[in-house]
């Protein structure tokens, strides 16, 4: 008995030093490298942030590099990772400073982290197969649908959408695959992801329903670093104002208008 | 006891047998009658086992004849499974089965080969392992075993399917001196019970005292052969003078 | 006959106009629920729990020629407010339909209490436009019922009217065993004193940890299930392979050596990708499951047809000899004396098979089956803590520490009996020796010890 006492002990102790050590290492500071904005995204979002070889672009991309430039920051890009996991990794604070993967602004999310200032509006997309006889997101009630594990397509439609399956995958373009395959009946995801999607790579798909969920996507930071918090939201008010941000915007989306002015 | 020596059970015509490049039986020409014992002597490497194994087709024959009883063995189109069935084989290294008792061990071929009976497969074989002497190990798992009753039951296991010729592989080579009397026993019995056998061995006592005939080889080809008085006491090849020399 | 055909047609005709009248109303005239949705709040679940925070969510289209200037939506009797409870007002801008804009900016001032929402616009929503309307840290009652929410607004005439009930009630239930467990545990304050460290808290929060283990066990049940059904499959079809693998015909040989190479060079994550995505364009019907269990069945086969040949490789020849000796046929000789012993041996091996084979269950989550790294993966983003997956590798461990055991025991009984079959006097020639042997003099291989078969 006293020797399980001991490794309780010992386990304790140890746990509490390698907890105060992480915790130690992440306190406070506004970058984790000085000088340089480490980057973390899924790249699967274009024409938002998509990996070109092994090199992130797209309107994201662009728009955080003119931010890096207007901070005078080198900027780094952590290798993809799976988009449910992003957040998680980012309030972990060892590794990340900001997430860029078209990320919606909820009051969920911002339970855990921080968001910057919106700087692009968007909404859900209800996306079948080009034969398929649905026309608006309520017919797929009862059906196997699929969504991005953990974003707000997946959580609009299990809040929306009564007796759905929900199949969560990785990455969009799986689910994409799933749905030619005909292993699911509709694709939730955000709307102008879909549009680019069906323009290019899936023209044998259609949007049943653009749903207005009113939707912003913001750049994320540590919960409480309020110090780059601020510089991003004030350097984007910068780039708004000099015409930098809607140069970017028109060169991706032509046909809209910028979603901040 | 009347054994009848006038029918030929396994003829041997111009046998011969290569390894690859290396021709290790060189025309072998042999009859063995029915009830008789051949016992085969020579040194390692003279083609004796080569030679054994041939007649049960263990080893295909490169070229030549080999008939047993009324059929040529050596034809493509004869049933070698059928064949086996009457010859019976003890290995050097026993090769008993060893995840069965020597009573299993025994009545495995007898079930499966012999389609015999369940009860009919196991008289059998304790009726077997009571003439080898190991009728207290019935159940006895091959691991249970010392060699020498190892041996036992591999004899009792080739006996309980009927065989018309016994052949032996050094069937004593791998036993410690005191376990090999036991098995020496045995075939001794089986000898003079008229079972036609075929022994490679180096038991020279063995050989003087049961052989019919004692056929000695050497590279391949039989050197000399005769009755165990003619080729111990008098032989007549330099090669086996000096074999026999050597190892007396 | 015509005339009572063209009769016939008018008729249809004029129904057919009428339905499509009913069916499409032509704009909506007046605020219209869209829908009145709360926000899944159950630990591990998919149900609306009463009695705790909830998002409650109230979307709505107003009419066509008119402005709201007032909105009051009315509460069930009993639903509460968590004392950070707030708004959240959007108005979304229609304008174009294929891409809606938010408005954040909308002015209003608003009265949030237990019984009714009060919403004062200054400018009014605009015609057409979507109003979304969610209050955060919503309490429905915690008894278990379908509730509809009411309410009235003020067009821009100063006009009140009714606004239309959604079709579909909030079905709440009304908390459950675990949940109050669950409040009960995060009130304690050894899991407060806990959970105030950062890493404790992310690693193995208290109330995380338990909230996680029924939806974890389901998951870990289905974890089982596929091993337990892919694994018995694999064992046939990896038999079969192994005796093509040392078939006399070439051609069977090559065809199983790709079988095996292509499997065992390429990752089985890949080979659930393509089975995955490709299956469902030549097979339909199959479910998730089906085809996961298939697919890993299909992984390990391969895998155990090489330790199945292995092992059989490793029988001693003296034993087929033997068998061919006492007639016995390829086929009996295989059932009756090589397999049998083969199974002993392989066992071990094939148990670490096993326990490869229920962790690369986890693989399948990439896919969309249910099983345990799925509902850990759910459960660890609802929270943004690792805990669960803390959880589900104990309940990994579960399966393949008891396993390891058996590994470890299986090996030290083979051990044990190897040793022991081979015979006393067999042991003591281990090289090469001249002894007596008989009454002669002679060298005894040192192979000859090896030969019993029994190694």
């Amino acid at each position: 008995m006293s020797k399980f006492k001991k490794l309780v002990a010992v386990t304790a102790v140890l746990v509490l030093a390698l907890s105060m050590a992480l915790v130690g290492c992440s306190g406070g500071k506004k970058l984790i490298k000085d000088g340089v904005l480490v980057v973390g995204s899924d790249c699967d979002y274009p024409p938002f942030i998509i990996l070109d070889g092994d090199k992130p672009v797209g309107f994201e991309m662009d728009l955080m590099q003119a931010i890096a430039d207007d901070l005078g920051y080198e900027l780094e890009y952590l290798p993809p990772q799976n988009f449910d996991t992003l957040l998680t990794t980012l309030a972990g604070g060892a590794k990340m400073d900001i997430a860029v993967s078209s990320l919606t602004i909820t009051e969920d999310r911002a339970k855990s982290v921080d968001f910057c200032k919106p700087y692009f509006d968007s909404n859900q997309a209800c996306v079948v197969r080009g034969d398929s006889p649905y026309t608006k997101a309520k017919d797929l009630e009862g059906k196997v649908v699929g969504a991005q594990s953990g974003t707000t397509g997946e959580a609009w439609a299990n809040e929306h959408l009564e007796g759905i399956t929900m199949k969560p995958f990785n990455q969009t373009s799986e689910g994409l695959m799933a749905l030619q395959a005909g292993e699911i009946e509709a694709l939730f995801f955000d709307a102008p992801i879909a549009e680019y999607h069906l323009a290019t790579n899936y023209p044998t798909m259609k949007i049943a329903e653009v749903i207005p969920t009113g939707e912003q996507y913001g750049f994320a930071v540590r919960k409480g670093n309020k110090d780059l918090l601020e510089e991003i939201n004030a350097s984007l008010d910068r780039l708004i104002a000099d015409g930098t941000y809607e140069k970017i915007f028109k060169k991706y989306f032509p046909n809209l208008e910028p979603s901040v002015n | 006891m009347t054994v009848s020596k006038d029918k030929v059970v396994v003829s041997i015509r111009d046998l011969h047998k290569y390894f690859g490049s290396l021709e290790v039986l060189k025309g072998i020409d042999l009859d063995v009658m029915r009830g008789e014992v051949v016992v085969i002597l020579g040194p390692s490497g003279s083609g004796k086992s080569t030679l054994l194994r041939c007649v049960n087709l263990l080893e295909k024959p490169t070229k030549g004849e080999i008939w047993f009883e009324d059929n040529l063995i050596t034809d493509p189109k004869s049933n070698v499974n059928k064949t086996r069935e009457h010859i019976g084989m003890v290995f050097q290294s026993f090769n008993l089965f060893p995840h069965l008792t020597a009573k299993r061990n025994i009545m495995l071929a007898q079930r499966k080969v012999l389609k015999r009976s369940k009860e009919e497969a196991e008289r059998i074989a304790i009726q077997q392992l009571e003439k080898v002497g190991l009728s207290d190990k019935i159940e006895y798992l091959p691991a249970q075993l010392s060699g020498g009753q190892q041996q036992r039951v591999a004899i009792a296991r080739a006996l309980a399917m009927d065989p018309h010729v016994m052949l032996f592989d050094e069937a004593t080579s791998a036993l410690d001196p005191e376990l090999v009397r036991g098995v020496l026993d045995v075939m001794r019995e089986l000898a003079l019970g008229g079972m036609t056998m075929m022994v490679v061995t180096h038991e020279m006592g063995f050989a003087r005292e049961v052989a019919d005939r004692v056929v000695f080889m050497d590279e391949g080809v039989i050197v000399e052969q005769g009755t165990p008085a003619e080729v111990f006491d008098n032989p007549q090849s330099p090669r086996t003078q000096d074999f026999l020399g050597h190892i007396t | 006959m015509t005339y009572v055909r063209v009769a016939v047609f008018s008729l249809l005709f004029v129904l057919l106009l009428g339905s499509l009248l009913i069916a499409f109303p032509q704009s909506a005239e007046a605020l219209e629920t869209e829908s009145v949705t709360a926000t899944r709040n159950e630990d591990g679940g998919t149900d609306i729990i009463g009695g705790k925070p909830t998002r409650l969510s109230w979307e709505g289209r107003v009419g066509n020629n008119e402005k709201v200037m007032q909105i009051v939506i009315n509460f069930p009797e009993g639903c509460e407010l968590a004392d950070d409870a707030y708004l959240f007002l959007q108005e979304v801008i229609m304008d174009d339909p294929m891409h809606p804009r938010p408005d954040n900016a909308v002015k209003h001032e608003y009265e949030l209490t237990q019984e009714s929402l009060i919403i004062n616009f200054t400018d009014g929503l605009r015609p057409g436009n979507k109003v979304i309307i969610q209050v955060y840290g919503f309490q429905f009652p915690a008894i278990t019922a379908d509730y509809y929410i009411t309410g009235t607004y003020v067009d821009d005439k100063g006009l009140s009217h009714i606004l239309k009930e959604y079709s579909r009630p909030v079905s709440v239930i009304g908390g459950t065993a675990l949940e109050n467990f669950l409040v009960w545990l995060s009130e304690r304050d050894w899991v407060k004193a806990w959970n105030s460290n950062a890493f404790c808290n992310s690693f193995l929060n208290p109330v995380r940890a338990v909230a996680s283990v029924p939806t974890l066990f389901g998951g870990w049940l289905i974890s089982v299930a596929l091993v337990a059904l892919g694994f018995p499959l694999a064992i046939p079809v990896g038999l079969g392979i192994s005796f093509l693998r040392m078939s006399k015909l070439w051609i069977l040989r090559f065809l199983s050596s790709i079988y095996v190479n292509v499997i065992r060079g390429t990752p089985l994550f890949l080979q659930i990708y393509i089975a995955f995505l490709g299956l469902p364009l030549f097979i339909s019907g199959m479910d998730n499951f089906t085809t996961g269990f298939i697919v890993l069945a299909l992984n390990s086969s391969a895998y155990l047809a090489e330790i199945f040949r292995a092992g059989i490789q490793s029988i001693h020849k003296g034993q087929f000899e033997a068998a061919s000796s006492l007639g016995m046929n390829g086929i009996k000789t295989m059932f009756f004396v090589i397999i049998p012993q083969t199974v002993r041996r392989v066992i071990p091996t094939m148990t670490s098979e096993f326990i490869l084979l229920f962790k690369d269950t986890s693989l399948l989550a990439a896919v969309g089956v249910f099983e345990m790294m799925m509902f850990a993966k759910i459960q660890s983003n609802i929270s943004a803590n690792i805990t669960p997956y803390v959880v589900a590798a104990g309940f990994y461990l579960l399966v393949t520490l008891p396993l390891t055991r058996v590994i470890s025991v299986f090996e030290k009984k083979l051990a044990a009996t190897d040793g022991k079959e081979a015979p006393p006097e067999d042991k003591k020639k281990k090289k090469p020796e001249t002894k007596r042997v008989g009454l002669f003099k002679t060298t005894v291989p040192a192979a000859v010890n090896q030969d019993t078969g029994n190694g």
